[in-house]
C-alpha cells in the first residue's frame, strides 16, 4: 500500500452513485427518463454480487452467461455508474442491482431494522435475463428473482418497435414490484397462501404500491410531471402508471392495470383475480396520497397566484415546480414509509385489505398520535370510498380503526433493560453499514415447543443476558394462550420476532419487540386444499415489557369468547368456500391427478402461479 | 291374445363410445319414422377396441334408411378436437343434412367472434409450436400438449360443419340472450321447444373467452427465429459455463438443480396458457336443452362456470334446467364442467345421466367424488367406457355404444 493511503487515508464514501432508466427504456431519452440514484456502499464483488443481493447473469434459454459487471471499476466509478443502454447486459445488471437496492433500503428505514433475504447463507440472487418469456417473478425456493425477455407484439406493439426486445430487468416498477413480493414473503410467508381472496391480492397490490412510491424519489420525472400538469398530479403519465413499456409491449395497449383516476373500480366480491383486486388496494392508498399533496399545496397555489389558487394560463414558475416537486416527493416518501410500517402491526396469517388499513393507522397513530399532515385521516377516507371496511369495526373514525389494546391482564414480559438496549447498539451500528465485519442482527429462526430439538439456541443473534429469547417467547404464550388468542391445546411457533426502533416525528424514541405466533391444525386440511387451518397472533410490547396490542386470527376453540368463537368459525368456512370458489374458475383443476388436487392450495402458493401479465 | 299395451313413446339416445370426446345421436319420434339429431363427434383418445373412423361409420349406417344416410340436425357445441374431429371424415359429404346448429362464437359474419377464433387458434399454434420445440418432455406435459392439439383448428372438420354435408343445410349461431334463455322452434325437429341457455354475449362471458393470459403469450411467440429470440445480446456477449467457472467471480456456476427449476418455471407458463386456452375454448360451448313432450334433454357440451352461474342464477334457465329428463354431463366428468350447486341443488332425481370419458394419463377425469353424487341422485347413470357397468334401464350396452330411453 502506498505510504499516502496509509497515512493520510480518505474515508470510503457512503454511498455509491448508480444510473438507471428512471421507468424503462420506452420512455426513451425523454426528460428524466435517465436517473441518478445512490445505494449503500457495500463492498460488491463482480456481479454485483454485495452482501444482500447477488446478480446473476444466466440466460436459461441457452445455457449461457453473461459477463458480470464490475461497478469499482474506476472507469465506472468516475462516470458515476454505467451509461443507459439496452444494448450492454452490463448495464442491465446495475439497474437490477440499483433498483433492487433502493427498494431494500426504503424496507430498512421503514422498519427501522436491516432487512436480510438470505437463505442458507446465499443472499437473494437476481436473473436479470433468466428465460424467454414475457413474465418475471420471484421464486421462493431459488431464493431468487427470474427476469425474463421477449419481443413486443409485432402487430399491436404500442410504443414499441414492432417486433423490438422487451427487457423486464430494465423496467424499474417490474424490479420494485418482485423485490418488494421477495421482502414480503421474508416479512410474512404466510402471506402466499391463499387463504381468502385478499392474500395474493395485497402481495400484489402491496408491491405496486412501492414501485409507484419509488417514482416520486426521482426529482427529474417528478419536476417534468408537475410542470406539464401545471401543479397537479394528473393521472395517465409515466408517474402514475405501472410498467408502460411492458404493457404496451404485450399488446394491451396501455400500461400494467391501473384503477388510480377511475374512481369507479370499488372493492366487492366479484373482483377475483389478485392483480385486479389488489390495483383497487394501490388506487385507494394513491388517492390518500393526492388528498395529502393537494392540501399540503394549497397555499403554493394561493401564493403564485395572488390569492385565487387558480394559476394563470401558461407555463408554471420554475420556483414553482421546484416547491411542488420537493412535496411531491416528500409526501410520497410519507405515504410509502407509513405503508411498510404497516407491516410490524399485521396479524401473521390470512391477512385481509381491512387487516392493512387498521395495521396503518396503529402503526402510525403510535407514532404520531398527532397526525400532523393528516395523512391517516385522508387514508381512512379513501380506503372508506373504495369501500375497504375493515371487518368488526363499528365505525371507521380513527379510534375504531386502532387495534383493540391488548387485555389488561396480561402480564409484562420480562427482560432486562439493558439488553434492549444492546440490541439497539446492534441494530444502529449494522445499519450504518461498515466492512469491518459488525455483528447483525438477524432474524432468529423459529421455533415451536414441539420442536425444540431442532432449534438451535445459539442461532439466535440477541445474545447476552436478560435479553428475550424464542423459549421465553415460547413460554410466555404458552401461560398468556387465552388471553393472546392461542389455543393451548395446539403447538405454538415463534415465527419471528425482532426489536423495532423508530423516531417519531416528536424526537421521542420508539421502541418495540414484535413477535408473531403461528399455529396450525390439520385436521381440516382436506377442506382447504391441503393447506392446514392457520391461526396466529402478532404480539407487540413497549421497552417496559407490557403487551400493547396482540393482533390474533385466532383458530377456533374453546377458550374464545363466544363473538371470538364465531368470527373465528367464519373465518375458516369462508376459506373453504374461497378454495371452492378458486376451483371453479382455475382452469388446471380438471388435468390434475387426484393427489394433485388434494394439494392445489400449496402449488397456488407461488409466485410463478402470480404472473405479471394476468 | 289380448292386446298388448301401447309401448311409452320415448326419445332414444346413443351414447357412442369415442373415448375421451363426445358423440351422441338423438332419435325423436315423429309421425313417420323419427328426426335424428347429432350432438359432436370427436375425440382426442380412442378407446382400445375402436377408431374413430369405426364410429363415424356406425353413425352414417344408424342413420341410413333405404340407402339414405340423413341427419336432420347436426350440433357441433364448440370447436374442439374431442368434439368435431369426426366431421373431418370425408363420408359426410354423402350424409343429408338439414341444419347446422352451431355457438354464435363460429358465426363467420360476426366480428366480436372472428376475434375471438383468431386469438384462440393463435394461441393454439404457438402453444403447439412450443411444445413441439421442447426435447425430451415428461409425460405429464406430454399430456398437456395433447390439450394444446385439442384447440388447434381442425380445418377439414370446421369446413364440413360450415360448408359440407349434402342438401344444403341451413347454418344457424345460436346464443342465449343476456337474461334469460332464448326459445326456438325448428322445421327440422317438429314438437320441440329448443332453449338455447348459453353460450350469452354478455361482457365477462366474452372476456372468459379471450384469456388475458394468452395475450402477452401470443406476442412472445409469434417470433420468427428461434436463436434470435433466445439470446437477445448475440454472440459478442457470450460467456460459456467453461469461461465462466475459471473467470475467478466469486459465486459459483448455477447448479444444475437450479436450472431445471428455472426451466420449469418457464415450462409452467405454457402450461398455465394451455389450460387457460383449453377452458377459453370450452366455455363457448352451446348449453340447449331439448323439450318433447315430457322429455327435457340438457345438453351441457363443456360449458364452464361463467355459463353455468348464468343459469343457476337466471329464474327461467333455471326452471328449465330442474325439469330436465336426461342430462349429458360436461366435459368428460372434469371438476370445473358440472357445478357442485347444480348437483346439489338443481338436478333432477331420477335424470338419465351420461358421462362420455376415458381415463387419461393421471388427469382426475371422470372426477369420482362427481360421479359419485350423480349416482346418489340417479339410478339411470352411464359411463361411455364402462358400458358393463350400465344399469339394465339402458337397452343397448356395448363396448361401441350405449343407448338410454327418455320418456317422451
Amino acid at each position: 500500500m502506498k505510504i499516502e493511503e496509509t497515512l493520510f487515508p480518505v474515508d470510503r464514501p457512503k454511498r455509491r452513485p448508480l444510473k438507471i432508466f428512471a421507468s424503462d427504456p420506452m420512455a426513451g431519452r425523454t426528460v428524466g427518463n435517465r436517473a441518478r440514484v445512490e445505494v449503500e456502499n457495500e463492498r460488491l464483488d463482480p456481479g454485483p454480487a454485495g452482501e444482500r443481493v447477488q446478480v446473476v447473469d444466466y440466460n436459461s434459454a441457452i445455457d449461457r452467461y453473461y459477463p458480470p459487471v464490475n461497478l469499482d471499476d474506476p472507469n465506472i466509478l468516475m462516470a458515476g455508474g454505467m451509461d443507459p443502454t439496452e444494448s450492454d447486459p452490463r448495464f442491465h445488471q446495475q439497474m437490477v442491482y440499483a433498483v433492487a437496492m433502493r427498494t431494500l433500503e426504503n424496507f430498512d428505514r421503514a422498519l427501522g431494522r436491516r432487512i436480510y433475504l438470505t437463505k442458507k447463507g446465499v443472499p437473494l440472487r437476481l436473473f436479470p435475463h433468466a428465460f424467454h418469456g414475457a413474465n418475471a417473478f420471484y421464486d421462493s425456493r431459488l431464493n431468487a428473482i427470474l427476469f425474463g425477455f421477449f419481443r413486443a407484439n409485432p402487430e399491436n406493439p404500442g410504443k414499441n418497435l414492432p417486433g423490438q426486445m422487451v427487457f423486464t430487468c430494465l423496467s424499474h416498477d417490474v424490479i420494485a414490484h418482485e423485490m418488494t413480493h421477495a421482502i414480503v414473503h421474508r416479512l410474512r410467508p404466510r402471506f402466499l397462501e391463499p387463504s381468502n381472496r385478499d392474500v395474493l391480492a395485497f402481495h400484489e397490490g402491496f408491491s405496486d404500491i412501492v414501485a409507484l412510491f419509488q417514482h416520486f424519489s426521482f426529482p427529474e420525472i417528478v419536476r417534468d410531471h408537475i410542470g406539464k400538469g401545471r401543479g397537479s398530479l394528473a393521472v395517465d403519465d409515466r408517474l402514475t402508471q405501472l410498467a408502460m413499456q411492458f404493457g404496451h409491449a404485450t399488446g394491451m395497449g396501455a400500461a400494467l392495470r391501473s384503477a388510480i383516476g377511475n374512481t369507479d373500480r370499488i372493492l366487492s366480491d366479484s373482483v377475483e383475480e389478485p392483480h385486479d383486486r389488489g390495483s383497487i388496494l394501490v388506487a385507494a392508498v394513491f388517492d390518500g396520497f393526492r388528498t395529502v399533496f393537494e392540501r399540503r399545496t394549497r397555499d403554493l397555489l394561493r401564493l403564485a397566484s395572488g390569492g385565487t389558487g387558480n394559476l394563470p394560463d401558461g407555463d408554471i414558475h420554475p420556483d414553482l415546480v421546484n416547491r411542488l416537486s420537493q412535496e411531491a416527493s416528500r409526501i410520497a416518501q410519507q405515504a410509502l414509509i407509513m405503508c411498510i410500517r404497516a407491516f410490524d402491526y399485521l396479524p401473521p396469517v390470512d391477512v385481509s385489505f381491512g387487516d392493512f388499513l387498521r395495521a396503518m393507522v396503529t402503526a402510525d397513530f403510535e407514532l404520531a398520535p398527532e397526525d400532523e399532515m393528516g395523512m391517516r385521516g385522508a387514508m381512512i377516507e379513501a380506503f372508506r370510498l373504495r369501500h375497504i371496511f375493515p371487518e368488526g369495526v363499528t365505525s371507521l373514525a380513527e379510534e375504531s380503526l386502532l387495534w383493540e389494546p391488548a387485555p389488561r391482564e396480561l402480564p409484562r414480559m420480562e427482560w432486562e433493560p439493558s439488553a434492549m438496549l444492546a440490541m439497539i447498539t446492534e441494530a444502529a451500528t449494522s445499519v450504518s453499514e461498515d466492512a469491518r465485519g459488525f455483528r447483525r442482527w438477524r432474524d432468529p429462526a423459529t421455533y415451536s415447543g414441539k420442536l425444540s430439538a431442532q432449534y438451535d439456541i445459539q442461532s439466535t443473534a440477541i445474545e447476552g443476558g436478560g435479553a428475550p429469547t424464542p423459549v421465553e417467547l415460547h413460554g410466555y404464550a404458552m401461560k398468556c394462550a387465552d388471553l393472546l388468542g392461542l389455543d393451548s391445546q395446539l403447538p405454538i411457533q415463534v415465527a419471528g420476532f425482532h426489536p423495532v426502533f423508530r423516531v417519531a416525528p416528536s424526537g421521542r424514541l420508539a421502541i418495540e419487540l414484535v413477535v408473531q405466533f403461528i399455529q396450525q391444525e390439520q385436521a381440516s386440511r382436506e377442506n382447504f386444499g391441503g393447506l392446514p387451518a392457520r391461526g396466529g397472533t402478532t404480539l407487540v410490547a413497549g421497552f417496559d415489557g407490557s403487551v400493547r396490542y396482540a393482533i390474533a386470527k385466532p383458530l377456533p376453540h374453546f377458550g374464545l369468547a363466544p363473538e371470538l368463537l364465531d368470527r373465528a368459525t367464519k373465518r375458516l368456512e369462508r376459506q373453504a368456500e374461497f378454495v371452492g370458489a378458486t376451483d371453479r374458475k382455475d382452469p388446471m383443476v380438471p388435468y390434475m391427478s387426484a393427489d394433485e388436487f388434494a394439494t392445489r392450495s400449496f402449488d397456488r402458493s407461488r409466485f410463478s402461479a402470480l404472473h405479471l401479465d394476468s | 291374445m289380448p292386446a298388448r299395451k301401447p309401448k311409452k313413446p320415448a326419445i332414444t339416445v346413443r351414447m357412442y363410445n369415442v373415448g375421451f370426446g363426445d358423440a351422441f345421436l338423438i332419435e325423436i319420434p315423429a309421425e313417420e319414422g323419427v328426426r335424428r339429431v347429432l350432438v359432436d363427434c370427436g375425440t382426442i383418445g380412442s378407446p382400445p377396441s375402436h377408431a374413430l373412423k369405426d364410429v363415424v361409420g356406425r353413425i352414417i349406417e344408424d342413420c341410413t334408411t333405404d340407402g339414405e344416410a340423413c341427419i336432420d340436425v347436426v350440433v357441433a357445441t364448440h370447436r374442439h378436437r374431442d368434439h368435431v374431429q369426426g366431421f373431418a371424415d370425408p363420408r359426410w359429404s354423402a350424409v343429408a343434412v338439414s341444419e347446422v346448429w352451431m355457438p354464435w362464437t363460429e358465426n363467420p359474419r360476426d366480428p366480436a367472434a372472428a376475434e375471438i377464433r383468431r386469438v384462440q387458434s393463435g394461441l393454439a399454434a404457438a402453444l403447439e409450436r412450443s411444445f413441439a420445440s421442447r426435447a425430451g418432455l415428461d409425460a405429464r406435459s406430454e399430456a398437456f400438449g395433447a390439450i394444446a392439439l385439442n384447440a388447434l383448428t381442425n380445418e377439414a372438420a370446421m369446413n364440413t360443419l360450415h360448408r359440407g354435408f349434402t342438401g344444403k343445410p341451413k347454418r344457424s349461431f345460436l346464443s342465449s340472450p343476456d337474461e334469460g334463455v332464448q326459445t326456438i322452434t325448428s322445421e327440422a325437429l317438429p314438437g320441440v321447444t329448443l332453449h338455447v341457455l348459453g353460450p350469452s354475449k354478455d361482457r365477462d362471458i366474452i372476456r372468459d373467452m379471450n384469456p388475458p393470459k394468452g395475450r402477452s403469450y401470443l406476442t412472445q411467440a409469434s417470433s420468427p427465429d428461434e436463436s434470435e429470440r433466445n439470446d437477445p445480446f448475440g454472440d459478442e456477449w457470450a460467456l460459456e459455463a467453461d469461461q465462466y467457472a475459471t473467470g475467478g467471480w466469486r459465486f459459483p456456476l448455477v447448479s444444475a438443480e437450479d436450472i431445471a427449476l428455472i426451466r420449469a418455471q418457464n415450462m409452467s407458463t405454457d402450461l398455465a396458457v394451455t389450460v387457460a386456452l383449453d377452458a377459453a375454448v370450452n366455455g363457448t360451448s352451446l348449453v340447449l336443452a331439448l323439450e318433447f313432450g315430457e322429455a327435457c334433454l340438457l345438453l351441457a357440451g363443456d360449458a364452464q362456470w361463467g355459463t353455468w352461474h348464468r343459469v343457476m342464477n337466471d329464474q327461467v334457465a333455471a326452471d328449465i334446467v330442474k325439469r330436465a329428463t336426461f342430462f349429458k354431463v360436461g366435459h368428460h366428468g372434469s371438476h370445473n364442467a358440472t357445478p357442485k350447486e347444480f348437483v346439489e341443488q338443481l338436478f333432477p332425481r331420477e335424470c338419465c345421466t351420461m358421462v362420455s370419458t376415458r381415463k387419461m394419463g393421471n388427469w382426475d377425469i371422470p372426477r369420482p367424488p362427481l360421479v359419485e353424487a350423480l349416482k346418489a341422485r340417479t339410478s339411470l347413470f352411464a359411463q361411455s367406457d364402462r358400458p358393463q357397468d350400465a344399469p339394465s334401464a339402458f337397452p343397448v350396452r356395448e363396448k361401441m355404444m350405449i343407448e338410454a330411453k327418455v320418456p317422451c
